[in-house]
């Protein structure tokens, strides 16, 4: 095989617009995405012993970002969390190769931000504070960067 | 500057804009291989070129 990728140099990008992205890959540390089954329905018939299968619509998408906590106003954590409280829409794009030219990207439809991790911690401990945040969305779009 | 046919939906990295499939675009701001490599993908077309013919008058 050849072209297999591993996810460590990923670009991350948000946006609350869906056209000005801010490239939030020295904070984000995962994305996550959860959801979009397409549902199917089934009916059994007499004369048959199978069943017979018809395509649903997709649900909705789930996606969640991890990142470090930073409290630069365009970063990730002042970014999510001005559109939880506001309610207005967020938008999240990734690329799994770096997002140069050629490589695949993927983009949120505008989403929802359903949760946002605050920061937390322990006295004790000297690890980085983290945030998260998921954003609820219709669909995902790939696209090639050229 | 040549043109290209999109046949994929592209984010054009210079103009910091989405286009969809059908779409003419240029691509200045990459470097020749890097087009090269987009069109051997199916990611874009080299558009034809389509030659100017004047008709001269009869005067001419």
């Amino acid at each position: 095989m050849a072209g297999e990728i591993s996810f460590s140099k990923a670009k991350v990008e948000v946006s609350t617009n869906g056209t000005t992205w801010t490239d939030i890959s020295a904070a984000a540390t995962a994305v996550e995405v959860k959801g979009g089954d397409r549902k199917v329905g089934e009916a059994y018939a007499y004369s048959l012993d199978y069943p017979v299968i018809t395509q649903g619509k997709r649900e909705p998408i789930n996606v969640t970002v991890k990142a470090l906590y930073t409290e630069g106003s365009s970063e990730a954590f002042e970014t999510a969390r001005a559109a939880y409280e506001a309610g207005t829409s967020l938008y999240v794009r990734w690329s799994p190769k770096g997002g140069t030219t050629g490589n695949f990207q993927f983009a949120t439809d505008p989403g929802i931000v359903t949760s946002l991790v605050y920061p937390v911690g322990e006295a004790e401990k000297g690890d980085p504070v983290l945030c998260e945040f998921t954003l609820e969305t219709a669909k995902i779009t790939k696209s090639v960067a050229a | 500057m040549d043109e290209y046919l999109v046949k994929v939906l592209i984010w054009h990295t210079a103009d910091k804009a989405y286009y969809e499939p059908g779409s003419v675009v240029r691509l200045d701001h990459l470097t020749q291989d890097e087009i090269d490599q987009l069109v051997r993908d199916g990611v874009v077309e080299p558009q034809q070129k389509v030659e100017k013919h004047v008709k001269k008058g009869d005067g001419e």
